[in-house]
């Protein structure tokens, strides 16, 4: 892709691309894809001196996905930084088919924090599917036998 | 009398059945064996013995004790599911149906199903069919389920997490069925399901270990449960799995025996082993706090394939519950055990590669001390259960040069004294005799398990009637006879290489039916067919009178090829069941667990999402990094290997590394991330 970072040549070869990942995200309403889009470009217009022209896709994705989990972050009281993992786990709940309507609404509006209807419908997704691969520890100790092998060659040799 | 005197009592009553079963069969074991070797010698005996008659005799002894020991179990297993004559497995009965036994709520039960690079498809339509199963008991609540991963190969892994996360919220079991993938798969299984007692054992009394083939239904997991609990000296017990949903011909064919015949030798086999029987490492229930203290598997002075690690731990662990004075039972009678078997004869084998290994390890565990007597027992079957293959070879070859011998011996009818002509011994009813009485041996199991069908009404439907069931068994037994020749050569060529110190590694295995290609099929029997025209054509000519003997072992052998490609085939699988052959009641009446099963595989995604279209998808991603253990810090030494790998895989990509590299990325959040964000610059560029 040719990005050049003096024109506005990459903003609108960035536009599909962004709406694509938002479309994947499950973001049915055009506006509000379009919406996300001018909002992560005008973001990453900021910073356009501060990295390389080969790049650019790199950070809009990664911008867009910043911008996915500050929102996801503000509704569910998480550190953005520091609490990746449970983001995660959050965004993993919504690829549940039964929360199609719940993923439009909460990307309906990026800035829009204070639905207390949406955090609830949220949090309640988020304990109903979140994932649990593994329950706490509960360690057993499981020591190694020896099993006192005989043979000609050496006929007490042990096995540990 | 006191609960004391009452246990006393029952003690000393199952201490009499121990000593009268075990007598019983050592002794038919033993008394067929000496009759066949009597008849046998007074053969060999004419004109005195040679050295090759010897060894004809030592090697014949030792086959015909394997053989008189199998007969023997089969034909009291046929007893015992004739009179249902079992005090044990009555005890057993009225255990597993006593419905007023609470299950445990202080000890719960893990199910725990260890996969190695599996089709996820298939291993989520198992678990699905098993969790809904038991939901159906009423007793889900006391069960958690486990898939424990050593998949090692990027995608499968990510479509596990998937499957496994799609399975969890449509059956709303989040937190009832887990999913881990191991870092190290250090140990094999063995390793896997240790490492499952050592991180979560604490929290469940017992763990039902399946394979990634396997089937249970709910009925069956909770009837093991109510058995542990009334059995409180016991560590394990096995529930044994009738073989099911093949369809090529050769699977048919080994479905329709496992199911006809197999109860016949797991009753018997439970008969003499008793609370001494064997773990067949999958379908059985175990109580975790023993297995814990007693089953930490060391690994065996030297190295491979005879040290190093125990490769077929099953045998191993029942051996060491045994040395720490819990029972193991064989509960023949528990049905609702499923498993899957090799679609082709070249999967077969494979298999047979792989046990082989294992089980000529147990060589050197069968004198060590502390055993009891049947797992030394256990360990020498499971040796012989290969080593007989190159011992009739051995046997066949030296009766072909011992008859070649004869035939240059000239008669000398008139000798010493004698006036008029001595005619020499003819010992050939002696032989015949022997070789009748072996025969019967074999195939007998196969006509008792017949008349056993036609004397039950339930089962004679099951089968399809006593004349579909009659023509089941002789085509198999003359496919059994056919292919008997090529497992043993190709048990043969397993143990000189395993003699020869030739390790396989761990392959994983291809489950799912599928034809045998020409090509394939010549490269594992090409040897085989060549070595039977030699042997077919030096027997015509230097052995004439024997030719005819060999013809069976020669037709094995050179119809390989084409046996394998035939019997592969799921077309000619499906004919057979339409005209009513080697159907089981399985396939009959479908059970509902394996009904649930079908509806599950045939509703699964089969998603085969590359690596790269499964890095693009956010959802996939966050799902794999939720699963990730958090991240550690890496020294500086491995941020740059890490870093090292990003850029080649920006270079060249995904492709570029191998599976421990992806692995190595895969691992880690951080690098994830950035694989994120590549894979869609890499979509434009």
């Amino acid at each position: 892709m040719s990005a050049p970072h003096t024109g506005m040549h990459w903003q609108r070869d960035l536009q599909p691309l962004l709406d694509d990942y938002l479309r994947k995200i499950g973001l049915h309403s055009t506006q509000a894809r379009m919406r996300w889009v001018a909002h992560v470009l005008a973001g990453l217009h900021l910073h356009v001196g501060e990295f390389a022209e080969d790049d650019i896709v790199e950070q809009a994705v990664e911008h867009l996905r910043d911008a996915i989990d500050a929102r996801l972050a503000l509704l569910v009281d998480l550190d953005r930084v520091h609490q990746r993992h449970e983001l995660a786990a959050v965004l993993a709940v919504l690829q549940n088919e039964e929360y199609a309507d719940l993923v439009n609404a909460l990307f309906q509006d990026f800035e829009n924090t204070g639905d207390p209807h949406l955090q609830k419908a949220l949090r309640s997704a988020i304990l109903a599917d979140k994932p649990q691969p593994v329950p706490p520890d509960a360690p057993l100790s499981m020591p190694t036998q020896t099993i006192e092998l005989r043979s000609l060659r050496h006929p007490f040799r042990a096995s540990r | 009398m006191t609960p004391g005197d009452q246990v006393g009592w029952r003690q000393q009553l199952d201490g009499g059945v121990y000593l009268a079963r075990r007598s019983a069969y050592f002794f038919l074991v033993a008394l067929t064996s000496l009759g066949a070797m009597g008849l046998l010698s007074a053969a060999y005996g004419s004109g005195g013995f040679t050295a090759l008659k010897l060894l004809l005799l030592v090697l014949y002894a030792i086959l015909i004790l394997w053989i008189a020991a199998s007969f023997w179990s089969a034909t009291l297993g046929f007893w015992v599911l004739l009179t249902r004559f079992d005090l044990f497995a009555r005890r057993r009965r009225i255990a597993a149906a006593d419905e007023t036994r609470v299950l445990p709520v202080d000890g719960r039960t893990a199910v725990l199903m260890p996969i190695y690079s599996e089709d996820p498809d298939r291993v989520f339509a198992g678990i699905r069919a098993i969790a809904r199963s038991l939901e159906k008991t009423g007793q889900a609540g006391h069960f958690d389920f486990f898939v424990l991963s050593d998949t090692r190969d990027v995608a499968t892994w990510i479509r596990e997490e998937c499957e496994w996360y799609r399975l969890c919220s449509e059956l709303d079991a989040h937190g009832r069925i887990f999913y881990r993938n191991r870092r190290d798969n250090s140990a094999r299984k063995s390793g896997n399901v240790a490492d499952f007692v050592q991180r979560w054992g604490g929290n469940y009394r017992y763990m039902i270990v399946l394979d990634a083939d396997s089937i249970m239904a709910g009925d069956t997991l909770v009837k093991m449960v109510r058995l542990m609990e009334a059995n409180a000296d016991t560590a394990l017990i096995q529930a044994p799995p009738l073989p099911v949903n093949k369809e090529t011909l050769f699977a048919r064919i080994l479905q329709f025996a496992g199911t006809a015949y197999g109860p016949l030798f797991t009753a018997g086999a439970s008969f003499w082993q008793l609370g001494d029987a064997n773990f067949w490492g999958h379908n059985a229930i175990i109580r975790v706090a023993p297995f814990a203290a007693h089953c930490g598997l060391p690994h065996l002075p030297g190295r491979e394939p005879f040290g190093g690690e125990i490769l077929s731990h099953d045998f191993v662990e029942a051996a060491l519950l045994r040395r720490a004075g819990w029972r193991c039972w064989l509960a023949y009678e528990l049905n609702g055990s499923y498993e899957e078997l090799p679609p082709t004869l070249i999967d077969f084998a494979k298999r047979d590669r792989r046990w082989c290994q294992g089980n000529l390890q147990h060589a050197r565990l069968i004198a060590a001390k502390g055993w009891h007597p049947v797992s030394r027992l256990h360990f020498a079957m499971g040796v012989m259960s290969y080593l007989s293959s190159p011992l009739w070879m051995l046997f066949l070859l030296v009766t072909g040069v011992e008859g070649y011998i004869q035939s240059q011996d000239i008669p000398d009818y008139f000798f010493a004294n004698h006036l008029g002509p001595v005619w020499p011994d003819s010992f050939t009813v002696e032989m015949k005799v022997v070789l009748i009485f072996t025969l019967a041996m074999l195939f007998l199991p196969k006509l008792l398990a017949l008349l056993l069908i036609a004397l039950n009404k339930a089962q004679r439907q099951a089968f399809g009637g006593v004349f579909r069931a009659g023509a089941s068994a002789v085509l198999e037994s003359v496919f059994s006879i056919l292919v008997a020749p090529v497992l043993m050569l190709f048990q043969t060529k397993f143990v000189w290489a395993i003699v020869l110190r030739r390790t396989i590694g761990w392959p994983g295995q291809q489950r799912a039916d599928h034809s045998t290609s020409f090509r394939d099929a010549l490269s594992m029997h090409g040897v085989q067919t060549l070595l039977g025209i030699a042997a077919g054509v030096m027997s015509f000519l230097y052995l004439p009178d024997y030719f005819w003997w060999f013809v069976p072992v020669l037709s094995g052998a050179l119809l390989g090829i084409p046996l394998s490609m035939l019997s592969s085939s799921v077309y000619l699988g499906r004919r057979a069941r339409d005209w009513g052959l080697f159907v089981t009641p399985q396939e009959r009446k479908r059970p509902e667990v394996l009904l649930d099963f079908d509806t599950a595989l045939a509703a699964a995604a089969n998603n085969t999402l590359a690596v790269d279209e499964a890095l693009r998808e956010p959802y996939v991603q966050a799902l794999h990094v939720a699963l990730l253990p958090p991240d550690t810090v890496l020294s500086r030494r491995q941020q740059h290997y890490r870093q090292g790998l990003m850029y080649k895989v920006m270079e060249e990509g995904l492709q570029a590394l191998s599976t421990a590299e992806q692995r190595e990325l895969f691992s880690r959040p951080e690098s994830l991330r950035e694989l994120h964000d590549w894979a869609w610059t890499a979509s434009v560029r």
